[in-house]
């Protein structure tokens, strides 16, 4: 479900584009003035993003700044892009880059551990597979020992890059994820012994993300466990030249079912490569004069066979591993190219309103240049209610709406259009006689220039008298704040028309 | 930024006061946008936005000063050239270059210079004024002026609106193209035919405008989900929170749990109207009405034992895995006693560290206490009311959403809502707000994802059913 939500996200950012990606190859470094990181490459951008992230969310808001606002909003064409430059330029502001340089280092240091360790696991295991006097050597105990677990690893480490498991859960929704989390809360204090606990946190989450979601963490961590195994081997493969070059040692293959016949077979499939490489290849006969009870061996004999278990090293054992390792660099290559974001977390949604306005290109085409009349401001005394009340026995007129009349006075109408205010001023200068003029002002109504000029008018043609009583009710959607403001436009029309504030009223319901 | 190969320009015209600005900021979905008042010429200058539609399209929405006397600027045009064998639009232009439109009617000159330099013109009228003569003066000068027009009626949704009344008049002044947007009570299907209508008014653009429909529709579909994941961390920290109980006597009285509540509360609205591109002044707070329970192990409670049962189940099982290995490396020699042992060990364990922190406690005389259901459920249902009040407020709204205090009716798809309260509750470490927080806990995440099935369901039954009823009623 939220997966489905992410995409519909990432469609209305983009449009219709699959997938909003940090586009890598044009990221520039923030130029605002703020300290520069050192971490340059684009995993560390995927890095420094996501440990900016936890950052913020641990805090429950985003940071504002408008130095790097604005640096990012002009260097970055999408969101993704955005953020991306925004956490960096952060990072190094708020000292996560040191944190995350001391993770790289133990990345590193990871990285010569799992070199060493295979190395001497893989010596070790060579030289413990001769016994006796003279050196013997089972065959199959020794590839077995050897290649086995190599390969069983690496058939199941592609059988959960087949399976998907490690694909697509987030660091929380994994049992991958969930443990290296706990493992990676439970490193010594001494990678922020310096920093502050939210930064250091901040960045071990980020960390936990980069490697359990992202599949240039995971690509990173494989070639980690690759290297490892590509030690082992190698380690192996010089263990045994060490051996063979050193001992004389004699070898030997057994079998209750197998005869020397399927067995030559076996070793026929499995030195078929070896043939391609034009290494030597030990033949059925080789096979059947190594049966266990066969007490010598002549030299070349061994020679061959100790060229076959070199070259099933190589071939079985460090080949596989060395295209693993560089297909997980090629590939991780690839991804920290296109990395994602993703846009459904809070930590990032959140700076959408700032780092993605929905309106980003506002601008002024035609400025006010003041030559447009204002609206009449309120002068002195305009706001006080009129001491005059409108006579009951003059000629009252409603502005645009209708609005209830005296009885006793003379009903002009409701005045609409601009035939009605001709009507009107026809009749005040065809009728001297009407003591005074009484106009209905709605308070619905907003006094535009329009309604300003043909009050102007009519206190121009009127020749005696004329009021002004804002009357009506009050539309629900004005605020009292609202109302009041409304009042005193219409006050202050009246005064710009020449009526004086006494002769103001108001009634509104 | 991508080279534009066409913009759209459409201008807003209307009369002042007529809600312009608020339709673009609604329009827009940026409450930032323009400035928004009850009083006339509020807008003084022509400004434009642009929404990009991709492919290097664009529209431009220019926003105009109102037409403020519509009479007297009809009269004028009219006094500019009163030849019959002179167009609309030359009329305009000719009015355009005398005194007048530098003077007088310098506000409604702007405009008139918008629109001419326009592809379509958006006519915005406040339906809840009566049609008057300035009003029908306005067509008449939109229609010489020889420009598409498309009449938006706004603030439809309001009391005293007469939509049908200006239709009627609008069809009898010759404009068919009307349509319905409401700029403070927003209404996603209004926005999709307006949208619609701008695209079969300009042929070019009809594509890029559904696609625009199409891309405002899958974002309001993501900012639900999204809501729906927010209610549901924020429900399961309040619900699962266990805070303890502290004594006068230690100097600190009272209970942490209600600050912690509330503010996580408050913390969920605000992330609420980032999300819909609100800010807290939109939303008028009141407290949360909170009630707290004692929090104590009840040993008979059906869902614990059965989730109790799985964990202690689970946790043989992997004792007595390990433990037949360990056979299995002995030859079965030790007749498999590790088995034995790893599966008492694993469920041992389990147990232990699952009831060992409560013991502990209850020997220590701490005491803790909880939310209760009902409040966590009021909690929801108001997050609820919260996100369907936002999906209906147009981003021109000026009074603000008061938070419900009074929320009796139940969600849809409240029971099993209940449930998942009920199971956050009895696992104190999913809350980030207690001292046992472990937020990136794989079980805490299915809890969330539990979660949010009900609480979609309860969106979708809530928000969008008032969305696209109206929708019909045109």
């Amino acid at each position: 479900m939220i997966r489905h939500c992410k995409a519909s996200l990432r469609g209305a950012i983009c449009g219709n584009s699959s997938r909003p990606r940090l586009r890598a190859c044009v990221l520039p470094c923030p130029t605002s003035p703020s300290p520069v990181s050192h971490l340059t490459s684009v995993s560390d951008l995927q890095l420094q993003t996501l440990a900016w992230r936890h950052y913020e969310e641990a805090r429950g808001a985003p940071l504002r700044d408008a130095q790097i606002e604005a640096s990012v909003l002009g260097d970055a064409v999408d969101f993704p892009q955005r953020v991306a430059l925004r956490a960096r330029a952060f990072c190094a502001r708020a000292g996560l880059d040191p944190v995350l340089l001391r993770a790289h280092r133990r990345s590193r240091q990871a990285a010569v551990l799992a070199v060493v360790v295979g190395s001497l696991l893989g010596t070790g295991t060579a030289s413990l597979i001769p016994d006796g006097t003279p050196a013997r050597a089972n065959l199959m105990d020794m590839l077995a020992a050897l290649l086995a677990p190599n390969l069983l690893a690496l058939l199941l480490w592609l059988l959960l890059q087949l399976g998907g498991s490690l694909r697509e859960r987030g660091a929380s929704g994994s049992w991958f994820g969930s443990a290296l989390r706990r493992l990676v809360d439970r490193l010594p204090g001494d990678q922020g012994r310096d920093a502050p606990a939210d930064v250091t946190r901040a960045v071990h989450r980020g960390l936990v993300d980069y490697y359990a979601t992202t599949l240039a963490g995971r690509l990173h961590l494989a070639s980690l466990s690759h290297l490892f195994w590509l030690a082992l081997a190698s380690g192996a493969m010089l263990g045994c030249w060490w051996l063979l070059a050193l001992r004389q040692i004699d070898f030997y293959w057994g079998s209750t079912l197998l005869g020397p016949e399927a067995v030559a077979q076996a070793i026929d499939s499995l030195a078929r490569p070896f043939g391609w490489l034009g290494l030597p290849v030990p033949e059925a006969a080789d096979v059947a004069a190594s049966r266990i009870d066969t007490t010598l061996q002549d030299p070349a004999l061994r020679a061959r066979w100790g060229w076959f278990v070199l070259s099933a090293l190589g071939v079985y054992g460090v080949l596989p591993r060395f295209v693993a390792l560089a297909c997980c660099q090629a590939l991780a290559a690839w991804d920290a190219r296109r990395p994602t974001i993703d846009d459904a977390q809070p930590g990032y949604w959140r700076l959408r309103p700032f780092l993605l306005p929905t309106a980003p290109a506002s601008r002024v085409l035609d400025p006010d240049d003041g030559a447009s009349p204002r609206p009449p401001a309120a002068g002195p005394g305009a706001g006080t209610d009129g001491s005059e009340s409108p006579p009951l026995t003059a000629a009252w007129l409603a502005l645009e709406r209708p609005l209830p009349v005296p009885t006793s006075a003379l009903d002009l109408g409701t005045i609409a259009d601009r035939p009605a205010q001709g009507r009107v001023l026809a009749a005040l200068a065809a009728n001297a006689a009407w003591p005074a003029l009484v106009v209905l002002a709605p308070v619905a109504a907003t006094p535009d220039r329009g309604l300003a000029q043909f009050v102007a008018a009519l206190v121009a043609a009127a020749g005696r008298p004329v009021y002004l009583h804002i009357a009506g009710a009050a539309p629900a959607a004005l605020t009292p704040t609202d109302l009041a403001a409304r009042i005193d436009d219409w006050r202050a029309l009246a005064q710009a028309a020449g009526i004086p504030p006494a002769c103001v009223s108001v009634a509104t319901a | 930024m991508n080279a534009r190969a066409t913009t759209i320009r459409i201008a807003v015209i209307g009369h002042t006061n007529a809600g312009k600005t608020s339709l673009l900021r609604t329009l827009m979905h940026d409450r930032g946008f323009g400035e928004v008042s009850s009083r006339p010429a509020t807008t003084r200058h022509v400004e434009a936005t642009v929404i990009e539609l991709g492919d290097g399209w664009a529209l431009e929405l220019a926003d105009t000063p109102g037409l403020e006397d519509s009479m007297g600027l009809l009269d004028a045009l009219h006094a500019a050239d009163s030849s019959p064998r002179v167009s609309g639009a030359a009329r305009i232009e000719i009015f355009l270059d005398s005194l007048l439109a530098m003077t007088d009617f310098a506000q409604e000159a702007k405009a008139l210079r918008q629109l001419l330099a326009s592809d379509l013109a958006l006519y915005v009228v406040d339906a809840r004024e009566p049609v008057l003569g300035k009003y029908q003066d306005e067509f008449a000068i939109l229609a010489s002026s020889g420009k598409p027009c498309l009449v938006v009626l706004n603030f439809t949704a309001s009391q005293g609106a007469e939509p049908a009344r200006w239709r009627s008049a609008l069809q009898t002044a010759g404009i068919h193209n009307v349509t319905s947007f409401d700029s403070v009570v927003f209404d996603a299907a209004d926005e999709r035919r307006l949208w619609q209508q701008v695209g079969l008014l300009l042929p070019a653009a009809e594509a890029h405008c559904a696609r625009l429909v199409a891309s405002r529709e899958r974002e309001l579909a993501a900012r639900q989900a999204q809501a729906a994941r927010l209610i549901a961390e924020a429900l399961t920290d309040c619900a699962a929170l266990r805070a303890p109980v502290r004594d006068a006597a230690n100097g600190a009285s009272g209970s942490l749990l209600g600050p912690r509540v509330r503010t996580r509360e408050a913390a969920l609205s605000r992330d609420l109207l980032c999300l819909f591109r609100f800010v807290e002044d939109d939303y008028e707070a009141r407290d949360l009405p909170l009630a707290g329970a004692a929090w104590t192990l009840d040993p008979f409670d059906g869902e614990l034992l059965k989730e109790l049962g799985l964990s202690l189940g689970t946790s043989a099982a992997k004792g007595v895995a390990a433990g037949a290995v360990v056979d299995a490396l002995t030859a079965f020699h030790s007749l498999g006693a590790a088995t034995l042992i790893g599966g008492v060990l694993g469920a041992g364990l389990d147990a232990a560290t699952r009831l060992g922190r409560h013991v502990q406690d209850r020997l220590g005389g701490e005491r803790f206490e909880q939310i209760d259901e009902a409040t966590a459920l009021f909690i929801a249902r108001r997050a609820v009311m919260l996100v369907h009040d936002l999906t209906r407020r147009g981003h021109a709204a000026q009074t603000a959403v008061a938070a419900r205090t009074q929320l009796a009716t139940a969600l849809p798809g409240e029971a099993d809502l209940r449930r998942e309260i009920g199971r956050a509750g009895r696992h104190p470490e999913w809350s980030e707000l207690g001292a046992d927080a472990d937020p990136d806990d794989a079980a805490r995440s299915r809890g969330v994802q539990a979660m949010l099935i009900p609480l979609l369901t309860a969106l979708r039954a809530t928000v969008p059913a008032t969305v696209s009823d109206r929708a019909d009623a045109h």
